[in-house]
């Protein structure tokens, strides 16, 4: 056999394929287990959401936005309300009160987002219990949203102009019980998977991307604090009631999946920092601005553009709306960090094993609802 | 010819008693893994569920079984019988409980055959074994992941077993025999041998579950890289075969390591007669069984590569030194050997 | 030293073998529902007003009111249909109704295997959550 007919073995991992996490799928071109070339197809859980936003009105668009990244509606909620605040120019008249909730709900579905992702994560790697264990924490979080809001998983309740309803006084004796068991169970999650040899063998020098590569690529939130970068939205361009929180940026210069894992670890125990002092603070008051109160009320904002981004758990969600001046906006862009992360893929993984693929995948924690929209 | 009887008598025995060990361990397995995972498990169908697996097997028996238009279709059936056959073939020269000597002096052994060559015997059929893999593999009809599954068995039995025979070589100097009760009974005047051959332990250890297939080592069918890999394909009750045989090997090699390093039925105390000694041995070979789902609960998987980094460049070296070291031990004749 | 980090993991792991599992025993034992729980609409035709409101803010346009004239030549509500297949209960309707006349209960298991049982109509809507809707509709109301 001459050497040209050897060749290359063509895998198709995915659309339906244990771990890449809904429906991305990844043609590898393989040499043995050695990944040559990756193209990443996405796409199958394409929704139209853009194309829809052309035909609502702002409000009827917000449980449409839970839809995106659908372990996080609450941030995906806050990103969209910030962006419609911006285009009508009332991002300051938000009540204090809802400002301080809305940053409690988007640090409580940021644990929860990263719980599914360490469980998710684990589960790839072959560790099957800090699955369950990540899980049972989450439905703690999903109990308190639950109570607030009355849906579990597609919440709709950061609206634009505040929040939907004030929270209740069980919300905040569950909000006080999760605050101060959590980091206890979060040494378990350490326990079992930051100090395991396996673990590290599995994370380390895997899927590096440098600084330089990660912002060349568009990379945003823990993916890019992972290279090292101290780039955090809520704390470079503060929204909500940030600016008043003191918190941490945890940022990791390895670039690998350990150091992605390492950010997200962290970034947990922050926000329970953060929520902490959300107890201590929060303030009374209304929660919802008055001329937003009647959500059949139209929106009309006067004509231009805008730009609302928040710092999710998968990255930088942002929304370009351009207005005519009508109750529907003329177009919306929606800068999904997910689908982002799915391009630089191949750049990550090239070269390395099969059994690689699974780790960075599930590193960048690539949700498909969102990438696909 | 009773000898013939007494054979065909133990071999149906055995086959039942591996049949229902195996049934009743799928179910101990599930119901392990939830309570570590704060689950219940099956609870449905008989006490806490123990009727279970009774109902996956009536389940796997009536699926449709599905073969790819392109398979092989004599390997592809050949694959899960050579996997079930060789791992029943290897439980047959297991002891199952302390010989007995009858009121008429013949001494009654509870294996199938009491093979002088035991282990040899047991390698033997190992490596047959992965064949079944292999097969699977292969005639899968181009399917690629299985294909990918196939070759990592492949590999890995191929630099486990070496680790494996190596380590058991130990012992095998020691008492200078390749019989179970011979070895066993060499235990009985001093320490186990595990006391002797810590290291020799260890590797046993961890090629075991290398051998087994089973996690911190399942590369071969890890679902999350290549979907369960040699066995995608394959559904109904020939997918069950597979799990099947690796329950028996699960439990053939948790015996061998008893027999070998931890004194087989002598117990540290309260020691001799039948009772004592079935007892002591079944306690050590449940604790390694439970070990095995234990590991599965706790740890993540190692890559592929690095499985045989561990294998052939930090276990095979040390395996080999070892047995230098016993040689030497045993031929100056150290007062522990 | 002497694999630490697993002896430790497997602690984590043992500890757990002997402590009470965390699941809810599901469809034996009923979960309860909170005040807020936004499931199944109920809906009350003699509350009515036939406004609209809620046709025109829902986002999957999954109502459909039919008003028609009675004998004195007054609007009259005929039908109001919901094919909660395509309902998403992000709970728009409940929150513009003027009259409460549409409300969400806690009914969750209306699970079905064919597609057209989830239409529902005016009387089966009105019948939804039949014996507790009394006592949501004075929580809601409050």
């Amino acid at each position: 056999m001459s050497s040209s007919d050897i060749r290359t073995l063509e895998l198709n991992m995915g659309p339906q394929h244990p771990s890449t996490h809904g429906v991305l799928r990844l043609v590898l071109q393989l040499n043995g287990e050695i990944i040559e070339n990756t193209s990443p197809r996405v796409g199958y859980l394409h929704r139209g959401f853009e194309k829809m936003a052309e035909n609502m009105s702002y409000q009827q668009f917000t449980p449409v936005t839970d839809r995106l990244s659908y372990v996080a509606s609450m941030n995906n909620n806050l990103a969209y309300a910030i962006a419609v605040e911006k285009l009508l120019g009332v991002e300051d008249q938000i009540p204090e009160r809802a400002q301080y909730i809305r940053v409690m709900v988007a640090e409580l579905n940021r644990i929860a987002s990263h719980l599914l992702w360490v469980a998710t994560h684990a589960l790839d790697i072959g560790a099957m219990t800090p699955y369950f264990y990540c899980f049972r924490e989450r439905e703690m979080i999903v109990d308190m949203f639950e109570e607030i809001c009355g849906a579990r998983l597609l919440y709709n309740y950061v609206r634009i102009g505040g929040v939907a309803k004030d929270i209740t006084p069980r919300f905040m004796d569950l909000l006080k019980e999760f605050v101060k068991i959590f980091p206890d169970r979060h040494k378990e999650y350490n326990t079992l998977l930051t100090k395991n040899r396996i673990w590290l063998k599995r994370t380390k020098d895997v899927g590096v991307i440098s600084a330089e590569d990660a912002i060349n690529w568009g990379i945003s939130g823990p993916a890019l604090r992972g290279s090292g970068m101290e780039w955090d939205l809520r704390k470079k361009r503060p929204y909500a009631a940030y600016s008043e929180l003191d918190f941490d940026v945890p940022n990791y210069p390895e670039g690998d999946v350990y150091a992605r894992y390492l950010v997200r670890m962290d970034e947990m125990l922050q926000s329970i920092r953060i929520l902490e002092q959300c107890i201590q603070k929060i303030p009374d008051g209304p929660v919802m601005m008055d001329d937003f109160k009647k959500i059949t009320k139209p929106i009309k904002p006067p004509a231009g553009e805008s730009y609302g981004y928040a710092e999710n758990p998968t990255g930088e969600l942002g929304f370009f709306i351009v207005s005519e001046g009508k109750n529907k906006p003329y177009r919306m862009k929606i800068r999904a960090p997910s689908f982002v992360h799915a391009y630089a893929l191949p750049f990550m993984i090239k070269g390395s094993l099969l059994a690689d693929v699974v780790a960075v995948i599930g590193s960048l924690d690539l949700v498909f609802g969102e990438s696909d929209r | 010819m009773s000898i013939v009887i007494w054979g065909l008598i133990k071999f149906i025995v055995v086959l039942l008693l591996i049949s229902l060990y195996v049934l009743f361990m799928t179910w101990f397995d599930r119901k392990v893994l939830a309570r570590m995972q704060n689950r219940v498990g099956p609870k449905l169908i008989g006490f806490h569920g123990l009727w279970q697996p009774l109902a996956d097997g009536v389940k796997s028996i009536w699926k449709e079984d599905v073969m790819p238009g392109k398979a092989y279709k004599f390997m592809f059936w050949l694959a899960p019988v050579i996997t079930i056959t060789t791992a029943f073939a290897i439980s047959f020269v297991i002891p199952f409980a302390p010989p007995v000597k009858t009121a008429s002096g013949v001494v009654f052994h509870f294996s199938v055959v009491n093979l002088n060559v035991a282990i040899l015997f047991v390698f033997a059929f190992l490596g047959l074994s992965s064949y079944g893999v292999l097969y699977a593999g292969i005639s899968s009809g181009g399917s690629k992941y299985p294909f990918l599954g196939a070759q990592r068995e492949g590999a890995q039995m191929i630099s486990y077993e070496i680790v494996l025979a190596l380590s058991l070589l130990n012992p095998i100097l020691m008492s200078q025999s390749l019989n179970f009760e011979t070895i066993v009974a060499a235990q009985t005047h001093h320490l186990w041998y595990a006391f002797y051959q810590p290291v020799a332990f260890v590797t046993y250890l961890i090629a075991m579950f290398a051998v087994a297939g089973k996690v911190p080592f399942d590369m071969p069918e890890a679902e999350s890289e290549i979907c369960c890999g040699y066995f995608v394909e394959y559904s109904g009750l020939k997918m069950g075969l597979y799990p099947f045989a690796q329950y028996v090997v699960v439990l053939v090699l948790s015996a061998i390591m008893v027999l070998m390093f931890l004194g087989g039925w002598n117990g540290p105390f309260w020691d001799g007669g039948f009772v004592a000694g079935f007892i002591w041995y079944w306690i050590k070979v449940a604790f390694f069984i439970f070990l095995f789902t234990w590991i599965w609960g706790t740890l993540p998987r190692y890559r592929y590569d690095q499985l045989m980094d561990i294998g052939w460049k930090i276990l095979l070296p040390i395996t080999v030194l070892n047995i230098f070291w016993t040689g030497f031990a045993l031929t100056i004749g150290l007062p522990f050997f | 030293m002497f694999f630490s980090d697993f002896r430790k993991g497997l602690m984590v792991t043992l500890k757990y073998l002997f402590k009470k599992p965390v699941t809810e025993n599901y469809p034996y034992e009923k979960i309860k529902m909170p005040e807020r729980a936004r499931w199944l609409h109920n809906f009350k035709a003699e509350k009515c007003i036939m406004c609209k409101m809620c046709v025109n803010i829902c986002p999957p346009k999954c109502i459909t009111m039919d008003i028609g004239k009675n004998a004195e030549g007054k609007r009259k509500l005929n039908g109001y249909d919901m094919d909660i297949d395509r309902c998403i209960f992000c709970g728009f309707c409940v929150e513009v109704c003027p009259t409460k006349a549409i409300i969400m209960t806690d009914v969750h298991e209306f699970a079905d295997s064919n597609r057209n049982n989830l239409h529902f109509n005016m009387q089966q809507l009105a019948s939804v959550g039949e014996g507790k809707t009394e006592v949501e509709e004075e929580k809601k109301a409050v």
